[in-house]
């Protein structure tokens, strides 16, 4: 399979996060625990629940994004149809960031509060 | 990018009343500021500025979004000592270490003072050397 460059990547919350220059999901499922007398010494397990959150970075371009409210959120790999994975979330964080020798930076964190879909190209 | 920024330093620089009557610069001889090479009959003192290095700082929607470049200045003093091109430097300082260039194209994020070299003593020509780099932002308007 080919490769893909992350080059073209967005961060869409209902209209393009201008600035951003990466963003990274953490998509996960819990996995409780059913290890019994009957499984001989190796741990088993089921899925629960799954749940998704992450965090996007990039330079200051206007005003920050609002906290503490809901978006329809886009995490796009590149501008193709279907690589991207889209959800209800929540910005649960802003994280402001300036040195004397860098330039002023802004990273994000948000959790999903529905389902995610998931890329699928 | 280049020629913008060469530009934009070369208007600062000759745009230094004081630093042009120490270098003696006149629109005759090229106000004694020459991009990279000096021109063949440039007397003492004058300096010399072109670019050293070039990296782009990208975001997802512009890949070159701002120019991360560093830049040379060399001075050249024929004079007794070192302490001419010392002087010399002080004015450019004074005209470039924190200061604000006119990028035609771009917007000015900053200009930086980030290394002065020894003075160099050439026994041959017998002119001494200065060399100065400065960092330069610009962002792509």
């Amino acid at each position: 399979m080919a490769h893909v460059a992350g080059k073209a990547g967005e961060v869409d919350n209902g209209a393009t996060i201008s600035g951003i220059k990466s963003w990274t999901l953490d998509y996960t499922v819990d996995a409780l625990e059913t290890t019994d007398f009957a499984d001989a010494g190796v741990r088993s397990y089921i899925a629960g629940c799954s749940g998704w959150s992450g965090s996007f970075e990039g330079y200051k371009e206007g005003a920050p994004e609002a906290i503490g409210s809901e978006v329809a959120l886009t995490l796009k790999e590149t501008q193709t149809a279907n690589q991207c994975w889209v959800g209800q979330a929540l910005i649960t964080g802003i994280h402001p960031s300036t040195s004397f020798d860098g330039v002023v930076s802004y990273s994000y964190d948000f959790q999903g509060t529905a389902g995610l879909t998931v890329a699928t190209a | 990018m280049i020629n913008q920024v060469a530009t934009a330093l070369y208007n600062a620089l000759i745009g230094n009343a004081a630093l042009m009557t120490k270098l003696g610069g006149t629109v005759t001889n090229g106000y004694k500021c020459y991009n990279v090479l000096a021109r063949q009959d440039a007397s003492c003192p004058f300096l010399t500025f072109g670019l050293l290095t070039d990296v782009p700082i990208g975001v997802f929607s512009n890949l070159t979004a701002i120019d991360d470049s560093t830049w040379f200045i060399n001075i050249f003093s024929d004079s007794g000592s070192a302490k001419e091109a010392g002087e010399i430097f002080d004015l450019v300082d004074t005209v470039l270490n924190d200061g604000s260039l006119t990028v035609t194209g771009y917007t000015h994020l900053k200009c930086v003072r980030e290394y002065v070299s020894t003075p160099i003593w050439d026994d041959v020509t017998k002119v001494w050397q200065l060399s100065l780099r400065y960092r330069i932002w610009i962002d792509k308007d």
